[in-house]
Parts: structure tokens; sequence; C-alpha cells
């Protein structure tokens, strides 16, 4: 594991660790390629990470169609569980799971601050 | 009331169990009129809502305890498809406790038990947590679920009490919230042994959710239990020692590293058909590759010659 990568991890988990209810997370490059995960066995994340930009794109095309602004988050709300996609900064996106009592206030609270931090990881030059 | 964060494998401090048993008690007690109408909010984690009507709790949310909804649904008592019907039907109104028993798909005193269970662990729950404050709003209160006949307010409060305490007396301890439950070797020897092993049907399914990764709230989630069932079942499972505390750094999968090659703990059978970039850029981003999402096999696109071939090309 990179010391990036460990970052990044350990910023997912933190969110996990917060926010009750969320139970896997999924980071991407903005067009879809899986960059790091923290789920459960079973969870097929590269084809999550790659539904999560097309989602993700569809939200962004719709709100710029209808003068929207900026896109902060797209949540999926189903019997069972939540998915949200969040933008991190111009090149990447985070999937975050979630159960159906998962706390989406703090979620939006939380997430914001965490997708920044993100940012900051993957913009960082390579040593 | 800003209360200390409970360390790791170890149970909530008593002063945050006995302030937030007491505040609950003293905003509820303490409400305008006698028998108020609205909502007390608990703001903490996890926090919740009480519903409030005529002086009775109708019910209790919270992120930290299944509803009536999750109880139904993911215990499977309650398909989806009813409950949808039975939601829309009773959405106006909010009958949909109504529709459920009219539609034979719960009993009315059964409605009336599970919205009672329910709320007593939406309170505990409440309770069990950090409460930094409340707040009580007044007035005509709607929820999509309350129970038909209310909760005596006094009696929740007196059985969210008995619960904390014998959550406090739990040995080893536990906090439902925040431990994170894995499985032990001893728990596999006890999978093993099938019928003649100590497991009924119900503590395998929930030794089977120790993943490491979730809590006994998770696993209350995940069944349609009750979180203070499984909290109660998951202290005797530890005492016996078939499952343990994971430590929260050590919690999860190996991770996983697209730009790396290699890639533990991925379960997919695709792989990239393309060779790994020689370089990488600036950033820390991957490089794409054609095809190495995988999308395409997941949304089966047909490409755009095939979607407009005329039939006579066929």
């Amino acid at each position: 594991m990179s010391s990036e990568n460990g970052e990044l991890l350990a910023e997912m988990r933190a969110l996990r660790e917060r926010v009750a209810g969320v139970t896997d997370l999924a980071v991407a490059a903005v067009d879809g390629l899986l960059i790091t995960a923290d789920a459960e066995e079973g969870i097929d994340t590269e084809s999550l990470a790659a539904l999560a930009a097309a989602a993700l794109g569809l939200a962004r095309r719709a709100g710029q169609a209808t003068g929207k602004g900026l896109l902060h988050r797209t949540v999926a709300q189903f019997s069972h569980g939540y998915v949200v996609v969040q933008p991190i900064g111009r090149m990447g996106l985070m999937t975050v799971l979630g159960d159906s009592g998962m706390d989406i206030a703090r979620l939006h609270t939380e997430s914001q601050a965490a997708a920044d931090r993100m940012d900051r990881l993957l913009a960082a030059p390579q040593p | 009331m800003t209360a200390p964060r409970p360390a790791a494998g170890s149970a909530l401090p008593a002063v945050v169990r006995t302030d937030a048993a007491g505040r609950l008690a003293t905003a509820l007690a303490t409400t305008p009129g006698g028998h108020p109408s609205g909502t007390l909010t608990v703001l903490g984690d996890p926090g919740g809502v009480f519903h409030l009507a005529a002086g009775v709790v109708t019910a209790v949310d919270s992120p930290g305890a299944p509803d009536v909804a999750t109880l139904l649904l993911r215990s499977g008592r309650v398909s989806t498809t009813d409950w949808e019907a039975a939601c829309r039907a009773g959405a106006a109104g909010d009958r949909t406790g109504a529709e459920l028993v009219a539609r034979d798909l719960l009993g009315a005193a059964e409605l009336q038990l599970m919205c009672t269970m329910a709320a007593l662990d939406g309170a505990f729950a409440v309770a069990a947590g950090r409460v930094d404050g409340c707040t009580l709003a007044c007035g005509p209160t709607r929820h999509h679920l309350p129970a038909p006949q209310g909760v005596d307010p006094e009696w929740l409060l007196h059985e969210t009490d008995r619960r904390l305490r014998a959550l406090a007396a739990l040995r080893p301890p536990l906090c439902p919230l925040r431990d994170r439950l894995g499985s032990t070797a001893g728990a596999h020897r006890e999978a093993g042994a099938g019928q003649a092993g100590r497991l009924s049907g119900e503590r395998r399914e929930i030794l089977r959710c120790a993943d490491g990764r979730r809590s006994a709230r998770d696993i209350a989630f995940r069944l349609g239990r009750g979180l203070y069932a499984v909290t109660v079942e998951l202290s005797r499972l530890l005492a016996e020692g078939l499952v343990e505390v994971v430590p929260p750094a050590s919690a999860g999968p190996v991770p996983l590293t697209a730009a790396a090659g290699g890639r533990p703990g991925v379960t997919s059978a695709r792989r990239p058909p393309d060779p790994p970039p020689l370089h990488q850029p600036a950033g820390r981003l991957p490089i794409r590759r054609r095809g190495a999402s995988g999308i395409n096999d997941v949304l089966a696109w047909r490409s755009a010659a095939g979607r407009h071939r005329r039939a006579r090309d066929t």
C-alpha cells in the first residue's frame, strides 16, 4: 500500500466511523476508474466506481440544462439504504454506501470537508 | 454538554449514560402544557427525534436503531412490494399502519408491539450515545408510522434506564454504536460443528455479520432486529470468545490500488485488457485505460451501429 492511498483510506475510514450507517466507500477518478475502496467483500467496487461516475455525469448535465448551478452530490435512496456520490474537486469522486438508517444530515456535514482533504491528497504531486 | 468520546473496545463512560438518560427525562417531564404534541429533537451522536401526540410518544427515530420499516423489511416479515403498496395507499393522512393491518400484513396488536419496540430501541440508542441538548417544537406532528396507541413516556424512560443499566453491567463491556466486532477462530470451529454446536440460527446469523467492520448497530440494521437484543447477544458471544472487538485502525480489508496493478481483496473476474502505462502524471490519479472500469459489462451497451441496424441487415 502506498502512503498516499493509506492516507486516502484513513480519510474514508474516519468518515465511516463518524457517520452512523455508512457501510462502504470508494474513491475513483472522475472518469470512473477506481483508486481505492473501503468496502466489504462481495461488492464489485470497480463497477460501482464506473456507475458512480456515470450517475454524477448525468446529474451534472441535468443541473446544467436547468441552471441549477454547482453539483454538490447525488443521493439515491432505496428501501434498504443509500448510494451517495460526491465530487472530489475536479478530478475525482467518492461513492458512499449506507444502510437505511444512515445519518444523511451528518454525512452532508462531514463529507464535504472529507472530500476537500481527499482532493488535496489526490492533487499532491508524487514524490 | 460535551461528553468525552468512548475509548475503543469499552462501553460508554457512566457519566454519559447517566447524563443522557437524565437530560431526556428532564426534557420529557418538563414539557409545557402537560400533554404536549410535537417533536423533541435530541442533538448528539447519534441523536434522534421523539414524536409526541397528546402526551404520549408515538415514535422515536434515530440513526442508531432500526425503525419499524427496517425491522419489517430486512427481516423479511413484509415484502418490499407489499410495503410500498401500503405506504402509497396510506400516504395521505398517515394511514400506513392502518393499511398494513387492512392488507393482513400485520395484526393490529403486532403493529402496536413493533412500534413500541422500535420506539424503545430508538430511545435506547439516543441515550446510549452522546446527548448535546434537546429542543422541543410544540404543534401537530406527523409521522408516517406512529404507534397506534402511543407509548407512555414514563414507561419508555423507565425501560430505557433499565436497558442502560443492563448495558453498563455487561461483562465484557460493549458499546452498541462504536465497537466493531469480528468473529474469532473459535467461532469458525463452532460454525463447523453445525447443529451440534452452541449456535442457534439467530446467533449464527449475528456471527456471520460480525466481519470486523460492523458494530451492533450495523448488524441490527443488517438483520432487521432490535439494537438492544443484538447488543446483548453480541455481549454473550464476546464472553464466549466467539467474537472480539476490532480496533478501529485495523478494521476493513486490504486497500485497493488501481494504479498499482495488484488488487488484493477485489473480487472481480475482469482484468484490464491494456498494459499499464509506463509513467504517471504529476497527480496521483490513475491513467484511464480502455475497458478497465468494466462499465460495458455492467450496462451491456449496444453499439450505435447495432441500435440503428435495419431488420433486413441482420
